[in-house]
């Protein structure tokens, strides 16, 4: 049972092959090297019973890192992204237009905010690590500057619960311009002309 | 025999060659404003200040951001934040009338000449990064305004930063022939249409420098004319610039009243596409024009088919 500290030898036919029984369940192989990778997954897929909770954690990370690969690869973030940012952009157009009405309306002002701070609340999780390069428009100073960025998501949510503070039309006509220069100040920075 | 041949050729060749690098040399050289043809003028601070505006000056020109931590004042062109290009990183200068760091020993003609000409007092030729190939197109007396304007603000010593350049020297002459091919005319208008049309059209062309942005450019970097305000690939080299043409026929905006709001309000009016790419500078300077120069603009470009 010497631990084996030489480089694994490159043959198939090395004695220290002879050591591997493929896909026997109770054969426990210590002391040899795995040479391949082939050796390596089935060394893990016919461990004994005992370890059957690391193959099961194994396949389970596995299927979750494919699965949001997959989503990735889908195209799902970037038309969620895009869907997420739109909802947003019509309240804020739906709130610019009744300041531009002069009819005032503190339960519609509240939904829109309260649709605006769910929105970004949302749109908190449509940049996971990782993605990168799921859509276009995006700047990598996003992921690189991620304090950043999650600072000016929760500024625009600050925004929207002024406009749900606003009183009157006067109020509300400068609460819904900070929004606006909330949206304005995350755009400037982390989305790219690429559109 | 053919060593004499020879050597002929390559007297020949050498000739040429000396004479093409002293050609090029003399038509690359600087062409600053002379101060004898500049006009009488008496300054208009206000003119100056909205053409200020209207050029962006601050939106290059404004101090970095470890300036500002340090107490600069945002809306004083200190200069020296960084502005990334194609070519290598620039550091717009401290255009404040500090003496020894800003523009406060420049005579008129030398800020006409950076303006309209690209050339500096020194006789460097600017990076057109600095849009003089806009700005070519304004009245004397306007640039003459923005300097009384900008001579007026509180001067501030902000030491300026080297561009990191490649090849410095030779590209920087070799802008001089460039410029003999992309500097425009001064801006003439149009007597068929209205006052407020030309008024958008100077601001839109002159101090607005949209072309720089927003007008394609062919493999030399000089804006294509014939394709005006058309879009293409953005000049920073990522992603696109849209098109300012037939803007209400492919119904980008409803009318002409619709496109002002969008230059005046950007996102806070919920229009889109108002913030990203550099337009949010645009439209923050825009935000601060008379409503009549933005009614001028909006009249201007929606009649671009």
């Amino acid at each position: 049972m010497d631990k084996d500290i030489d480089p694994p030898s490159l043959s198939p036919n090395s004695s220290k092959s002879k050591e591997i029984n493929f896909g026997n369940p109770h054969k426990t192989l210590v002391g040899t090297f795995p040479e391949t990778r082939l050796q390596t997954m089935t060394f893990i897929g016919g461990a004994p019973m005992k370890h059957s909770l690391i193959r099961a954690g194994f396949l389970f990370v596995t299927t979750a890192v494919m699965s949001v690969g997959i989503a990735f690869a889908a195209g799902a973030l970037g038309p969620e992204r895009e869907a997420t940012m739109k909802s947003l952009n019509k309240e804020v157009k739906a709130l610019s237009t009744s300041v531009k009405s002069g009819k005032f309306d503190a339960a519609k002002n509240k939904a829109s905010a309260d649709a605006i701070v769910a929105g970004l609340d949302h749109a908190k999780t449509l940049f996971p690590p990782g993605s990168e390069k799921a859509a276009k428009g995006t700047a990598p100073t996003i992921w690189t500057d991620r304090a950043g960025f999650d600072n000016l998501l929760t500024k625009a949510q600050e925004a929207g619960k002024g406009i749900a503070a606003a009183t009157d039309i006067a109020s509300l006509k400068v609460a819904v311009a900070a929004q606006g220069d909330t949206c304005k100040a995350c755009h400037e920075k982390y989305r790219t002309a690429n559109y | 025999m053919a060593s004499r041949r020879l050597k002929t050729v390559f007297g020949v060749a050498a000739t040429a060659i000396v004479a093409g690098i002293a050609g090029g040399w003399w038509l690359s050289a600087p062409n600053p404003v002379d101060s004898a043809s500049l006009p009488e003028h008496v300054a208009n601070l206000e003119n100056g200040r909205v053409l200020y505006t209207a050029g962006g000056c601050i939106s290059c020109h404004r101090p970095s951001a470890e300036a500002i931590l340090a107490g600069a004042k945002a809306d004083i062109p200190s200069g020296g934040s960084p502005l990334v290009t194609p070519l290598g990183t620039l550091y717009p200068p401290n255009i404040t009338a500090d003496k020894e760091t800003g523009i406060g020993t420049w005579d008129a003609a030398a800020f006409v000449s950076a303006m309209q000409r690209g050339v500096s007092p020194e006789g460097e030729h600017y990076i057109p990064a600095f849009p003089y190939t806009s700005y070519a197109r304004m009245k004397i007396e306007d640039v003459l305004d923005i300097r009384s304007y900008v001579m007026s603000l509180p001067a501030v010593k902000s030491p300026n930063h080297e561009a990191t350049l490649p090849l410095e020297p030779v590209l920087r002459r070799g802008i001089g022939l460039w410029k003999l091919v992309a500097l425009p005319k001064p801006f003439v208008p149009d007597a068929s249409q209205s006052a407020e049309w030309n008024r958008g059209a100077y601001l839109v062309n002159g101090p607005g420098h949209c072309g720089e942005c927003h007008t394609p450019r062919n493999a030399l970097m000089i804006a294509q004319s014939s394709n005006s305000l058309e879009g293409g690939p953005h000049p920073d080299g990522t992603g696109k610039v849209p098109s300012l043409r037939n803007l209400i026929g492919r119904k980008v905006f409803e009318d002409t009243a619709d496109l002002a709001s969008a230059l005046s309000e950007g996102e806070g009016g919920g229009y889109e596409h108002m913030s990203s790419g550099g337009m949010g500078d645009a439209q923050a300077n825009l935000s601060h024009l008379p409503a009549a120069d933005v009614a001028a603009i909006a009249a201007y470009l929606t009649t671009l088919k």
